[in-house]
Parts: C-alpha cells; sequence; structure tokens
C-alpha cells in the first residue's frame, strides 16, 4: 500500500473578520492508494477546507502537506497548478464544466494541457466517456445535459489527466438520489476496478453509506475515522 | 483550444459583444470620416489656392520682397517664361510685373498690388477670367482696362466702367499716376486678396514707366502636383540664379495648415479609441467577474496563469478583430460614397468662402490612414484586455470555486 496524502498538525485559520476562524484545527491525515474515503460533517465543520488543502488549491496556516511525495509548502503557485494539473482530478460541486465545450471537449481539454498526443486524447476521451455512460451525448454543451449527465463528465474529465487521486467536494449535492446514486456506482466501480483512489465529501447518509472509509470532521476537527463494509446501491 | 475557447465565449453573450463590436466599428467610422472630410476640405483648399492664386512654382529675384517687389526683376524674365512654357509638366506659365502703389477713385484711396501682366498667360495660370463677377476679361475698354476685385471696389466706391488712378514709383523712383478703367470686377473666394490685387496689362504700365519688358515674378502652374519636384529641378536649371520655390515654401501656412489637421485628425481618432478603451474594459471586466467561478474552475484544474491570461486577451482582440474591419469597411463605403458625390456645405459657405474653401466637399483618405487606424484600434483592444486579464490572474482558485 502506498500512502498518496500524508498530512500532518493540518491548521487553515480565516480572520477576515478580525475573528480568526479555525476552519481546519490540527488534522492529521494519511490516505493509502486505492482508498474510497468519505469526509463527511456539518456545514461548516471544514469539509472543503480541507479538501482544497490536499488537493494544493489553498495553503494551511500550519502543519505540512505531503501528497504523492510533493511536499506542497514548498511549491510556488505557478508549481502548483502544474502539480494539479499532474496529480488531481476535480470534480465540484457545480461549474464544473465549460459552457462553450462539448463533453468530449471538455474531457479533452486536460489532456490538451497535458499536451497528450491527438490519437491519445481521441482514443481515451471515447473510452472514458463511454465508461461514465455517456458515449452518446460526446458532442453535447453543458446545458444540452443534465445535472447527473454534467457531474459524470466531470468525472471522466477528471480521470482523463490519469491523476493520483481524484478530490469530489459534494458532488451530488446538487443532484437528484436516482442521478447520485447512479454516480456512485461509476465511482465505486472505477475504485474497485481500475484502482482510483477517491476522496469525497458528501452530507449525504445514503453516499456516505457507500464508503469503505469514513472521516467526520467537527469544527475543523477529526472526531472519528472508521472503515466499513460499503452498501450496495 | 485556448483560441477555439475564447473565440466560443466571445459569442456567449451575443448582444454584448455585439455592442462591443458595434461601438468598435462605429468609433473608426466616425474618426475615419472626420479625418477623410478634413482631409477633402484641406485638399480642396489647397488645391483651390494653387490653381487660383498660388501656382506651384513661383520664381524671383533673390531678393525680393512681396512687401516691397519694386524694382527687382528676374534677368532675362521673359525669355524664361517662353521656355518655361515648352516643359511638358508645366499647364501654364504667369510672367508678372508687380508694383506696390496705391489705387484711388474720386471717394477713396487704397493700397494695392498692381500686377501687370499678359492677360492669357495669367488666365491659363491662375483662370482670372472664370472669377469674374461683373464685366469682361480685358474686353471692351481700349485704354487701360483694369481689373480689380470686388471688396476693394466696395472700399472705393466704384463700379464697372468706372475710372481709378493708380499711384506708384516708376524706376526712377518718381512717383507717376496713370489713370485705368474698370473693365472686370472679380471674386476670387479669398477676400484679403481681392481687397488688394489689381491686375493691368503690363504692355500699358511699360508704356506709361517707357522702359523694356520686365518681369519680377513668374508663377508657373503645373499639370499635376505630384510633379512638384521634378518640375522645380527642370526650371531651377532655366532660371540659372534666380529663386526658385514651390508652394511648400513660399505659401508655409499651407503645409502648416496640413500638419496641423494630421494632428487634430489623429486626437481626434485617439480621444474615440480612448472611449472605446474604457467601453472594452467595462465589457470585459464584467465578462470576467461573472465567470470567476468558472475561471476558479479552470485554474483548480490546471489552466496556467499565461493560458488564462491569453484566453481573457483573446476574448478581446476578437471583437476587435471583426469590428475593426467591420468599421473600416462602413467608413471605406461612407467615404467612397460622398468622395464621389460630395458633401455640400453652401449653408455655411459665406463663412468657408471667406477662409477660401470651397463649399463642396470631397472627403478622401488614403489607405495608409484605414491600416494607421485599424492597428491603433487593435492596440487600443489589446491594452484594454490587459487590465481585465490581470484582474483574472488575481483570482484565487479556492476562493473563486466557493462562490456557489
Ligand atoms: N474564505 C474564507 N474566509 C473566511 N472564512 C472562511 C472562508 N472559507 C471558509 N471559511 C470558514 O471556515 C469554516 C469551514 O468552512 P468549509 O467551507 O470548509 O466548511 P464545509 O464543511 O465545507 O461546509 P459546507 O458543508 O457548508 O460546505 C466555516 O466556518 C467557514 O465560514
Ligand atoms: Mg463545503
Amino acid at each position: 500500500m502506498k500512502t498518496v496524502v500524508e498530512a500532518t498538525g493540518i491548521t487553515k485559520v480565516y480572520d477576515q473578520n478580525k475573528i480568526p476562524v479555525h476552519a481546519v484545527n490540527g488534522v492529521d491525515l494519511h490516505i493509502e492508494d486505492d482508498e474510497f474515503t468519505a469526509i463527511v460533517g456539518p456545514s461548516g465543520s471544514g469539509k472543503t477546507t480541507l479538501l482544497n488543502i490536499i488537493g494544493g488549491l489553498d495553503r494551511p496556516t500550519e502543519g505540512s502537506i505531503k501528497v504523492n511525495g510533493h511536499e506542497l509548502n514548498s511549491l510556488s503557485e505557478n508549481q502548483l497548478i502544474d502539480f494539479r494539473l499532474k496529480n488531481i482530478g476535480f470534480v465540484f460541486q457545480s461549474y464544473n464544466l465549460i459552457p462553450v465545450l462539448t463533453a468530449k471537449e471538455n474531457t479533452e481539454f486536460i489532456m490538451l494541457l497535458q499536451k497528450r498526443s491527438k490519437e491519445e486524447r481521441d482514443t481515451r476521451v471515447e473510452q472514458l466517456l463511454k465508461e461514465v455512460g455517456l458515449e452518446d451525448k460526446m458532442n453535447k454543451k453543458p446545458t444540452e445535459l443534465s445535472g447527473g449527465q454534467q457531474q459524470r463528465v466531470a468525472v471522466a474529465r477528471a480521470l482523463a489527466s490519469k491523476p493520483e487521486f481524484i478530490l469530489a467536494d459534494e458532488p451530488t449535492a446538487n443532484l437528484d438520489s436516482h442521478s447520485a446514486s447512479n454516480l456512485l456506482d461509476i465511482m465505486a466501480r472505477l475504485n474497485k476496478e481500475e484502482g482510483i483512489t477517491f476522496i469525497f465529501s458528501t452530507h449525504d447518509q445514503r453516499v456516505i453509506d457507500r464508503a469503505r472509509r469514513v472521516i467526520t470532521l467537527e469544527d475543523g476537527k477529526i472526531v472519528s475515522d472508521v472503515r466499513q463494509e460499503p452498501k450496495a446501491s | 483550444m485556448i483560441i477555439k475557447i475564447a473565440w466560443r465565449n466571445v459569442w456567449r453573450n451575443k448582444l454584448r459583444s455585439l455592442v462591443v463590436i458595434f461601438s468598435i466599428a462605429v468609433g473608426l467610422t466616425a474618426s475615419a470620416f472626420y479625418a477623410a472630410f478634413s482631409w477633402g476640405m484641406t485638399d480642396k483648399y489647397v488645391e483651390n489656392s494653387i490653381s487660383g492664386n498660388l501656382s506651384h512654382i513661383q520664381v524671383h529675384h533673390a531678393d525680393f520682397k512681396r512687401t516691397d517687389p519694386n524694382r527687382l526683376f528676374i534677368e532675362g524674365g521673359p525669355e524664361m517664361v517662353t521656355k518655361i512654357a515648352q516643359n511638358e509638366l508645366v499647364e501654364g506659365v504667369s510672367g508678372r510685373y508687380l508694383i506696390g502703389g496705391m489705387a484711388s477713385s474720386s471717394r477713396a484711396g487704397a493700397g494695392a498690388m498692381i500686377h501687370g501682366i499678359n492677360p492669357a498667360d495669367e488666365d491659363v495660370t491662375t483662370g482670372l477670367s472664370s472669377k469674374l463677377i461683373e464685366g469682361k476679361y480685358f474686353e471692351g475698354v481700349k485704354r487701360n482696362p483694369i481689373i480689380i476685385g470686388q471688396k476693394l471696389a466696395e472700399k472705393l466706391k466704384i463700379g464697372l466702367r468706372n475710372g481709378l488712378t493708380l499711384t506708384f514709383e516708376n524706376e526712377e523712383r518718381e512717383y507717376v499716376q496713370v489713370k485705368f478703367k474698370v473693365v472686370g470686377i472679380y471674386k476670387s473666394g479669398n477676400t484679403a486678396l481681392d481687397e488688394v490685387n489689381v491686375y493691368v496689362r503690363s504692355e500699358d504700365l511699360l508704356s506709361e514707366m517707357g522702359s523694356a519688358p520686365k518681369i519680377n515674378e513668374i508663377a508657373v502652374l503645373l499639370r499635376d502636383n505630384n510633379d512638384l519636384d521634378a518640375a522645380t529641378t527642370n526650371i531651377k536649371a532655366i532660371a540659372g540664379g534666380q529663386k526658385v520655390e514651390t508652394w511648400k515654401e513660399y505659401a508655409s501656412e499651407l503645409n502648416y495648415m496640413i500638419s496641423m489637421l494630421q494632428q487634430y485628425m489623429y486626437i481626434f481618432t485617439m480621444i474615440i479609441l480612448l472611449a472605446l478603451l474604457f467601453g472594452i474594459v467595462n465589457t470585459m471586466l464584467m465578462a470576467v467577474l461573472e465567470r470567476v467561478r468558472e475561471l476558479g474552475m479552470l485554474m483548480s484544474v490546471g489552466l496556467n496563469k499565461t493560458k488564462l491570461f491569453m484566453m481573457i486577451v483573446l476574448e478581446t482582440v476578437f471583437l476587435a478583430i471583426v469590428g475593426g474591419p467591420l468599421g473600416v469597411l462602413i467608413s471605406y463605403a461612407l467615404v467612397t460614397y460622398y468622395g464621389n458625390n460630395g458633401i455640400d456645405l453652401s449653408f455655411f459657405s459665406q463663412a468657408f468662402e471667406s477662409l477660401g474653401i470651397s463649399s463642396v466637399i470631397h472627403p478622401s483618405l488614403t489607405w495608409t490612414y484605414y491600416l494607421e487606424i485599424t492597428l491603433m484600434a487593435i492596440a487600443a483592444t489589446i491594452i484594454a484586455a490587459i487590465y481585465p486579464a490581470r484582474k483574472a490572474l488575481q483570482l484565487n482558485p479556492s476562493e473563486a470555486i466557493r462562490k456557489i
């Protein structure tokens, strides 16, 4: 087992209104290769903040974070962008896709940034969209897709870069329960069959039930970290 | 891909983009048309001044001064006129005997610049006969006919066929008085000149002064102003030690006017472009601010700052690339149409005429101006893109994507 995320003493303090808020408060966390981890907790508990720090979108106020061997604190802004491009796939709650590009182009976009060859892009994009069940929607723009379909394109896009792991911040928050469970099916299958590591945050108990590891945050602290047998859909 | 995204982004908000494209086009059209109009006006003025009065080239004695031309003659003047007339670039040559003096009627007197001319030559060179508003061109009066300007006629309170006395110094520096009879009254469009220039036959002057034919000014009208340099070289060769000048030298105020107009043209263009610039900055800033989350997402997934910057600048440049040529096309159509048909300003003609400007203007523009104005507009747009693009760069991806 390889450790992909190694966080030690992570603290993030926001003091925009003069009153310091400890969004994340002394978190130690190890995440291994192949894990399917849910980060849960009430609103404001620090899930997004923690995911952003792991993904190199934000810097911790204190503590060190090592992702896939990279000490993130030592990277410059530009190096961080490059790090994200090469190591992490992102799925956000919404606004995942470039509105003016089709599903195919959105998926291809990351690979273009990585300067992959045309043949590689074409075959991989097709394969990925097939995996998320959208082979017949390749040339549709995001506005022509449902919320669930858009999130599936986002997963395909996140996979396109062959990342070390995928970070998903409340990927199902805007989806109805059918689309949500459909998305979870796809994520779970990718995890199981292709060994892709997922770290996702959620509020939703049905989504939590599908995880193999559940980390609970409260007031920026980890209050529980359990491994469980995921329920089938 | 960045280019594709930028191009499609332009058309996301069609109305807004069209408004910007349209403003660029209208701004360009306005400044191009203004420039063409001023250019047409200047051109007309210069052309009128040259063909009606100044001529392209003048030859004088080296010490000649217009304020006191008396007795400074061109050596071998009459022969020189004949020789210059043979040059194929030359349309007309007029040798003049200029004397500064006084014109007086029984009721008033005024300073006058007496032009002793050969009527036929002068007519070819400055079209004097066509400026007559009363009387005939040296016809109908046998002895000492004179043509005077309308303004002078008013001043002296005289009309056609009235007597007029010219007083001037002869070559022996004695004052002589000679009676003339008004055979024609002209109006050149330049009131200042109409007030002082009077025309008589040079032989009449000579017979009064009892001397051989003499000339102290040779005015040359060319077939084409573009031959100015070549013709000047030719005439210099004929003119020996005399002073040969082109209108650009002796009418330096014309040249000054042209360069000033050009400067005004550029200032006007700058002002319009500046207004455009702020409009574009505003639009692009809106386009950036309403896409904060999307831009945050792009940065999150790995679009680097250079590419993001490029994308915003490209979006702006596309607006200019569509709007610019559109503006040039509209202005070209307008300028060509009015260039052929003319713009009639006779409503204001009195004011223009006293300035010596004809009242029908034919706007014209050189293609270099179109090129310059297009490049300037594109440059302005790129400058306008920089601020919004920098604003986009300042976005922090983690905060940008939170703004949901
Ligand atoms: N940019 C910021 N400036 C100031 N405070 C912030 C900022 N971002 C987050 N916070 C605060 O940090 C705390 C943790 O926020 P975070 O978004 O990580 O929680 P969350 O668990 O993701 O909540 P939610 O379930 O609502 O998404 C909250 O109290 C929030 O108000
Ligand atoms: Mg959150």
